[in-house]
């Protein structure tokens, strides 16, 4: 009887040995199926449909099944989230941002992992969530990313194309919003940094995001003996009032238009106003935006867009690397031991074949730049790496997929 | 002089004065304004009088299409997204089969019309309130818009710009707005469904008791109201030279922006034909819009924000001077106290009574 035991007692511990083989399919994948919740309130852009094609495709890869729900209110978020636990989801990625600190509690009270992958909380709201076992972190391009987005954007115009003469499009600089106006101070920095120019007498960053924040750009008070800004725009209201004040900046020699967003509406206006007024020379008008990578922009290039900034399909990995990294139980911190709050760096194409490049080694088809592999390998580093695929740009981003990727 | 005559001549100078007030003082306010800021109101010249065409048409048309739903007390809240489904449906066909701007007008115009119908249906079918129905639609026309762009991907036109060379161009602009007129005096002014829309506006019992078919009216309402959309929709998606839609009741503020030209011809309708005053409210309202667009190209000062105030005092003054033109009239004419010195003139004549 004991021999019998004995062998029985062998056999399913050889047989449990086995299982955990098994379910050990290589170093850092996650060990078995998860379904992860997607709480987002874009579910319309290019930037949300690629997302939503990336986080598919190599959460395939991954083993984890994505669930994709469109939310409105904190209330709905939180909604989302308890539904989502009940039908035993593990994790979930936060897109919307109504009320983060309730939506991460919600997840915390329910044991459910939670990434932000494309937004950053304040210091107020990081020291709560810090405290917040299931809480991983938060990913997306920082304010010192905006405001390099800007000035880059300027150098490029004076630098590489030789224009002086501009037009500004602020977006939501008037209601203060953060990114933009982040992003217009970068504009404004560049070109002051000329010795005969100022915006209002400040020349350095943080003088003029005082400046703009809420307020835009007053072109009279923009003093240059080298640059000319005919016309500034703010709000997304794309009506006669407008149409009359880009036309007449244009008119007024503004032909280079830079724009913090919404690049792909102004650049189609612009376009049309340059063909259709007789004064305006058409093929000097160039218009850039700080956007996104993806097929929608490819358009633009040949109606004058020549610069396009911004996130790409791929830009999700940082976010999926913190979520995989703690469900094979190796949560990334950072140095200080707490959830990463980190920055993310834009790609930048100046022409219709660099951006085709870049959607060609960043698609659904051919595979994607930070495909299932790559994440797998950042899932398995620590936080010096991980901070590694979040400031990659194209180049470097192209490094890390043949490294890694294949 | 023969007082009859004189009345008579009185009569027409104060027809014309009201008829001509809110045009006069939009543009020689906004012209004020404008010189004030360093610059006139039609800087930029024909470009400019491109733009203020293309303004007019397009608020025109829509205020059209809002006032016969609006004026019978149907609030349609579907209004933008008929323009929207209307316009992108135009835009995709005109530019797939390479039939130019026109085209698009056409196909954009046929869509309303039955899209609009659509709605009307619905409303008499189901015979819940139109802002109940409008609601809805709005939503389902979005969800569609949605289907037929893959997504809300935007809707363009490459490198091809005779679509917004269309939108500026003056005799394409006038050929619409004198589209919209006609169908609009013709329809109300020399059918039998005018003349039964008029008596359901005025009172509907006694129309349906005198045999008009109600339902009928409102159906057709609803499809020329379509219509007018549908070539506002194509109008508008040309002029910003394509578009990306929007979803979840982005739609619905597009009615709102024909509100005040609405109200202004509240009051130029009390002195000539209703389509002629809106169409002078419009005249009026886009010479506002033009203005700011001029101060704030040479004012940083005057912002979005700002405009946005400003326009909505102007709409809450009007409202104010409208539901009190009364009072308004008798404080500004000093009319009890001219009426006071009458009586005490007529009392020291004749101190006996």
């Amino acid at each position: 009887m004991k021999k019998i035991l004995a062998v029985i007692l062998a056999v399913a511990m050889v047989a449990a040995a086995l299982f955990a083989f098994a379910a050990c399919d290589g170093a850092g994948t996650t060990s078995k199926e998860y379904k992860v919740g997607v709480l987002r309130e874009d579910d319309t852009s290019g930037e949300a449909i690629a997302w939503q094609g990336y986080l598919t495709a190599v959460g395939k890869e991954l083993g984890l099944t994505f669930e994709f729900v469109t939310t409105d209110s904190s209330t709905s978020e939180v909604n989302a989230i308890n539904t989502f636990a009940a039908k035993g989801f593990k994790a979930i990625l936060l897109f919307s941002d109504d009320d983060v600190i309730a939506s991460v509690t919600a997840a915390n009270k329910n044991k459910m992992y939670l990434v932000i992958p494309t937004g950053n909380v304040n210091d107020e709201q990081r020291e709560q969530l810090n405290k917040l076992e299931y809480y991983l972190g938060s990913v997306s391009p920082t304010d010192d990313t905006d405001y390099q987005a800007g000035y880059d954007m300027a150098k490029y115009f004076v630098n590489d194309l030789g224009k002086s003469v501009f037009t500004l499009f602020g977006g939501a600089t008037c209601y203060a919003v953060s990114m933009h106006v982040q992003r217009l101070a970068g504009i404004l920095a560049y070109l002051c940094e000329d010795e005969g120019t100022s915006y209002d007498g400040a020349k350095t960053r943080g003088e003029l995001v005082g400046k703009v924040a809420g307020q835009g750009v007053d072109p009279t008070k923009f003093v240059s003996t080298k640059y000319t800004i005919t016309g500034y725009m703010d709000g997304f209201a794309f009506d006669d009032a407008f149409s009359t004040k880009l036309q007449q900046s244009m008119i007024a020699g503004g032909t280079s238009i830079l724009s913090v967003g919404a690049g792909d509406a102004v650049a189609g206006i612009a376009y049309g106003i340059a063909n259709a007024v007789a004064s305006i020379d058409a093929s000097e008008v160039k218009s850039a935006g700080v956007d996104a990578i993806t097929s929608a922009y490819a358009d633009c290039f040949n109606i004058g867009y020549t610069y396009d900034c911004g996130k790409y399909a791929s830009a999700m990995a940082p976010g999926l690397v913190l979520l995989t990294a703690a469900l094979n139980g190796n949560k990334i911190v950072d140095e200080t031991g707490a959830a990463p709050r980190a920055g993310m760096s834009y790609w930048v194409a100046t022409s219709l074949d660099e951006l085709n490049t870049m959607l060609a080694a960043d698609n659904e088809t051919d595979g994607y730049c930070y495909n299932g592999k790559v994440v797998e390998y950042y899932a398995g580093k620590g936080y010096t790496e991980f901070l590694e695929l979040c400031n990659a740009d194209f180049e470097a981003a192209k490094t890390i997929n043949a490294n890694y990727g294949k | 002089m023969d007082p009859a005559k004189n009345n008579q001549a009185v009569k027409v100078i104060k027809r014309i004065a009201g008829i001509l007030a809110i045009p006069v003082l939009c543009f020689g306010i906004m012209e004020l304004v404008c010189i004030a800021n360093g610059i006139t109101l039609f800087n930029g010249g024909y470009s400019t009088l491109q733009l203020f065409l293309r303004g007019t048409t397009f608020v025109f048309l829509l205020s059209l299409g809002v006032s016969i739903n609006m004026h019978t007390g149907r609030f349609d809240f579907s209004t933008g997204a008929v323009m929207l489904i209307s316009g992108v449906i135009g835009a995709k066909v005109a530019y797939g089969l390479n039939l130019g701007p026109a085209g698009m007008m056409a196909v954009a115009a046929v869509a309303g019309l039955v899209i609009g119908g659509l709605v009307g249906l619905l409303y008499i079918l189901l015979k819940l309130p139109p802002m109940i129905i409008g609601l809805g639609m709005a939503l389902i026309l979005e969800g569609v818009v949605a289907i037929i762009t893959d997504g809300c991907q935007p809707v363009k036109f490459g490198t091809d710009t005779s679509y917004y060379s269309f939108t500026v161009n003056p005799v394409a602009l006038l050929i619409l707005m004198a589209l919209g007129l006609g169908v609009m005096l013709v329809i109300f002014h020399f059918t039998k469904f005018g003349y039964d829309y008029r008596a359901l506006q005025t009172g509907q019992k006694i129309a349906v008791n005198t045999g008009v078919n109600e339902k009928m009216n409102a159906l057709g309402c609803y499809i020329i109201a379509g219509f007018l959309f549908g070539i506002a929709g194509a109008l508008s998606i040309c002029s910003t030279n394509g578009t990306t839609p929007t979803i979840n009741f982005s739609t619905i503020g597009t009615m709102f922006s024909c509100f005040l030209p609405l109200f202004f011809s509240g009051f130029i309708g009390k002195f000539i034909n209703k389509q002629v005053a809106i169409l002078l409210s419009c005249i009026s309202y886009e010479f506002i819009q033009i203005g700011f667009g001029q101060i704030t190209f040479k004012n940083a000062a005057f912002t979005t924000e700002i405009r946005s105030v400003v326009e909505a005092v102007i709409l809450v003054a009007f409202l104010i001077y409208l539901n009190n033109e009364v009072k308004i009239v008798e404080v500004v004419m000093f009319k009890k106290f001219r009426e006071k010195l009458k009586a005490k003139k007529i009392e020291t004549a004749d101190p006996e009574g």
